[in-house]
This record gives C-alpha cells, structure tokens and sequence, in this order.
C-alpha cells in the first residue's frame, strides 16, 4: 500500500514549470529518496508532499488525505523543511512543548515527548536556549528533532544533514536508520547520493521537473543485476593480467561480461541468480587465473546512475 | 486538536511573542507618549476651562449636548451628557489613531513567519485558518491593551484635574473603550488581509498604509464628495458615533458595520491563505 501517492503531478510557479507530470508512490513503512540535481524539482515535489504549496494539475496524497488536510492527517505526517528557520525568540524546549500541543499530543505527555526527541538529537542541554542562539548544526538538530515528535506515520525529511560536520551528518544518519527500523516511512530529499543509497529502499530521480526513474535501490543501481570488480595489478608490476572471459560468460545465468580497464562487469539474469552467487562464483575462476581482486561493489552505484540519468 | 483549541494555542502564543519582542518596548514608550500627549491636550479643552472656571451646570450640560449632536445627532447627544467629553475625545483619538497603531504592529504578523517560512513549522500542525485568525486576534488583542493605556493615562488627568469625578470617569471610560473595539477588530482585519499577501515585511507595511490610505480616501473623501452612505461603510470609522451612542437601533447597525466588514475580509483573507504557497 502507497502511503504516498504522487499522480501526473505538474506545478507551475508563473510562467515556469517546476515539475511536470510526474507519477510515483512511496511504499507504506518504506525510505523513499528524492534524488536530483539542483533544479530538477525535490523541493517542490517535497513541498507538495509536505502541504506547503499546491499542485497545479494531478494529485498528492499523503495516507490517501490531500496533504493540506490537517484535521485528517493530524500528528501522522511530521516534517523536516530545509529553509524554514525556527522561531528565533523560542526556547528550545518551550517551541517543542508548543508543537507537540499543536499535534494534539495530551499535557500529561508533551514535555516527556519533547525531552525525549530531544535527547535522540543529543541536545537535551538545550532545552532553555533560545532557536536565535543556536548554531546551524544545532539548530539542524532541533529541526529534526521536531519531526519526530510524538510518532508519526510518515516523516518527510528535506536535506537532513545538508551543512552539518561529518560528526554530525553521521549522527543525524543514525537516528533516521533507528527511524526507519521503527517502521515509520520516510521520504528524504537530499544531494548525498551516498547516504541515500545507504539509507533508501525506493527512490526517484527527477531532473528538471521530470522523473527519469524510479524504483527500488537495487533495481535503480542495478545491485540485483551486476556485479562490479575492481581488478589489481600484479605485485611489482601495472599488469592485470588475462581475464578468463570466456569462462565467465559460461557461469549460468551470466549474460554479459565486460572489462573496461581495470574493471570487470558482470550482468546476470536477477530470476536465475542472486549476486552472491555471482561473486562467489566470479571469484572462483579469478582466482583460479591467478587475478587480484581490489573490491567487489553490487551494481554500479547512485552516483553513476544518476550521473547517466541527468544533464550535466 | 479542535479549531478552537488550535485558536486559543496560537492565540496565546502570539500574545507571548508580541510581548518578548523588542517592538513591545517601542510599543510601551508610544502608548506612553501618546498617552501624555493627549493628557495635556485635555487640560486645553474648552469644557475643561469652563469646568475651571465653576461654570453653571446647567450651562455646562448644553454645552456638551451641542457638542456630541454634532457627531451623534440631538436624541443620541441628549444620553450621553452625563458623559465628559474629554472622555469621549480619549476614545475619538483612540480610534482615530488606531489604524496607525495596527499597521506598525500587525504589519509584520503573518509576513515575517512567510519571509523565513517559520509559518511551515505550524501548517503542518494545525490549519491555516487557525493560524491565521490566532494572528489576527493576537493583533487585535495588543492593541486593544494599548489603546486602553493610553485612555488610562487621559482618565488619570481628567480624575486629577477635577474635570469628572472617578467612578464617572471610569464609568464612561471602559464604555467608550468597549465602544471602539469592533472598529479596532474592523482595522485589524483589513490590515491583515493586505499584509498576508507579502513575505517581505517592508512591503507588507508600505502595502497597508496604502491600503488604510485607500479605505480613507473611499470611506471618507470619496463618500462625502459623492454623498454615498454605502462608501463610507468601506471606512471602520464611519460607524463611531452609532457605536458611542445608547441608541439600540445605531448600535446595531455599528456592530453590524464593524462586525460584517471584519467577517468579510478576515474570510477573504483566510481563504487567501489556505490558497496560497508558503
């Protein structure tokens, strides 16, 4: 079931079209990515998602309510937006008791929650800091910790650690996988290809307003259908040595197999293999020819596949 | 959460916000100002000279019925000569510089939460037009208080100077103060609804005075040259005297006035809101 669900959806601000006709669903309990170079129309899909502006043509909706609709959605659709700056003359904690009354969440319950969320952040010192003081990496966290107030169905996640030291971003990281295993879905737009594809299960990569594709992780990296090896050279030398091509095409299931320099390609038939098999048996005969391996990687990355994907 | 309960929240929250602010010392300091001003313009009034000078009461009571049929008409103007008129001049002024008021406080109430999309924290809490109203009575609310101190501090001079005795003061007072808050709510939502339609707070305050400027101009300019009575609904002020009078009949129509322009443009203004990207 699609906790969300994005049907030909065009937005248009004026005279530009910001996305156009683009059709998706985030799978219920799933981590959705939103990838895409600047411009191609995250922010305004999660935008859309979020109920901050509407669609000009097609259809949102966030657990089969249009996202503007409050009263029906209540405390089950919480937000992390990028450039939304907290209310700067707000104590921490006193703007978190505030959210969690405005989500309905009982006064025998709202500070708890408030600690609580904020402590996940690691920022239970803060509770008595005004959001004007804070840093950008703090305030990062306060944001983030205001999405997960109370338990929501569906966290929507606008560059989480866009800006944060690779400390923090780890961090931040961290608390949306303890997010994910709680079974929350999770839609998060960000740049980070990396953490995307660690953190995702399904995404889709827009470019200038269009979707170009979608899918689960696996199949939009190819992880469930290639394999990649990374070839070294010899001790003591630059040569690889000869790759036994022809034994490798005979494994079954095999379908392709390519080496471009220093890497070896392998395509395989998802129905008749899993990689596993793939790499253990690819292995095998490497070794067997008396190859170096340098590292095995399933599929060929986000980065890649999103670099063929869009424009420059 | 109900809509009610969502109002009263962001209600609260409002008023806490106005007064942490450093608008709030400003606000103290011109309430005060403005408050002196008036107090020493009361001392200068003719009825306060002749009140000086023990004149007759009788000669007294004409005088004030002549002066408040002028504004409220002679069976109107006969109910209110128990009333000082410098009482009623601190509610005249009130409302006259109200509009004033509400555009250098209420400019920025919804503008800058739009400038910085602090207001997206709350969108997806609660609805639109809770936000929206909670500002609006937040605004309300503040200058309402302001208006009140500042006719506390004329009410001071009046009872130090002998003019009226306390309880009259006061009596009149807090009803005169009562009489001009449907035009304040009336001025609010008009201001509210121009400075919604903004992010940037400087436009949305250039962009009300304007505004009140064209609600001036319309309401009043425009209805006298033309003798249109339907103009000057356009202008909150129109309906002070049937608000200030005992008259059922005017002070239903005042309220109706203030109260239907305040329903019309708040719910344009709230419709504008939920329509709109923030």
């Amino acid at each position: 079931m699609a906790a969300i669900s994005f049907r030909n959806v065009t937005k248009r601000f004026g005279a530009k079209v910001a996305v156009s006709n683009v059709s998706f669903e985030v799978p219920e309990g799933s981590a959705f990515g939103l990838i895409g170079p600047n411009g191609a129309g995250k922010t305004t899909s999660f935008s859309m998602m979020a109920g901050f502006i509407r669609s000009t043509d097609g259809s949102v909706t966030v657990l089969d309510h249009v996202p503007t609709d409050v009263a029906a959605l209540g405390s089950r659709l919480s937000v992390l937006p990028q450039d939304a700056i907290l209310p700067p003359r707000d104590q921490v904690g006193e703007l978190l008791v505030f959210l969690a009354n405005l989500q309905g969440i009982g006064p025998e319950r709202r500070e708890k929650c408030a600690r609580d969320v904020l402590e996940e952040v690691g920022g239970k010192d803060w509770w008595k800091t005004r959001c004007g003081e804070l840093s950008h990496g703090m305030a990062k966290r306060v944001q983030l910790a205001q999405a997960l107030l109370g338990e929501p169905t569906v966290i929507l996640l606008d560059e989480p650690t866009a800006g944060l030291d690779p400390r923090a971003a780890h961090e931040v990281r961290e608390i949306i996988s303890r997010r994910k295993r709680a079974e929350s879905t999770l839609v998060i737009s960000s740049h980070n290809l990396q953490e995307l594809e660690t953190l995702c299960d399904f995404a889709a990569i827009l470019d200038r307003g269009q979707l170009v594709a979608k899918g689960s992780m696996s199949e939009l990296t190819g992880a469930g259908r290639e394999v990649i090896f990374q070839l070294a050279p010899k001790k003591g030398t630059r040569e690889i040595g000869v790759v036994p091509e022809a034994v490798l095409a005979a494994i079954s299931g095999v379908k392709r197999v390519l080496v471009d320099r220093d890497r070896l390609i392998v395509s395989f038939d998802p129905t008749a293999l899993e990689a596993e098999d793939v790499i253990q048996s690819v292995l095998e005969a490497l070794f067997a020819s008396g190859l170096r391996i340098g590292g095995v990687t399933k599929g060929q990355g986000l980065e890649k596949r999103v670099m063929d994907l869009t424009d420059a | 959460m109900n809509p009610l309960a969502e109002i009263v929240a962001l209600f609260v929250r409002e008023l806490l916000r106005s007064l942490r602010s450093g608008k709030a010392v400003i606000l103290a300091t011109l309430s005060f100002l403005v408050g002196s001003a008036l107090a020493l313009g009361i001392t200068r009034l003719e009825e306060s000279e002749l009140i000086r000078s023990a004149s007759d009461p009788a000669h007294m009571m004409e005088f004030r019925e002549q002066a408040y049929s002028a504004f409220v008409g002679m069976s109107a103007a006969h109910k209110l000569v128990e009333s000082p008129l410098e009482v009623a001049g601190i509610a005249w002024i009130n409302v006259f510089f109200c509009p004033l008021l509400i555009t250098l406080i209420g400019f920025d109430a919804m503008s800058s939460d739009l400038q910085f999309r602090s207001v997206r924290y709350f969108t997806s809490r609660a609805r639109r037009s809770s936000i929206y109203l909670a500002k609006m009575l937040g605004v309300f609310a503040l200058i309402s208080t302001i208006l009140l101190v500042i006719a506390s501090l004329g009410w001071t001079v009046v009872i130090a100077n002998g003019i009226a005795a306390p309880a009259v003061t006061l009596k009149w007072g807090v009803r005169f103060w009562i009489s001009t808050l449907p035009i304040v709510l009336a001025w609010t939502s008009i201001a509210m609804l121009i400075g919604s339609q903004f992010k940037t707070p400087m436009l949305s305050l250039l962009t009300t005075f304007v505004g009140f400027f064209g609600v001036w101009v319309f309401g009043v300019a425009f209805s006298h040259y033309f003798h249109s009575e339907a103009l000057g609904w356009i202008y909150p002020g129109t309906f002070t005297p049937m608000l200030i009078t005992l008259e059922p009949a005017d002070l239903g129509k005042g309220l109706a006035g203030t109260l239907g322009s305040t329903v019309l443009t708040s719910g344009l203004g709230v419709y504008l809101f939920t329509q709109r990207d923030v």
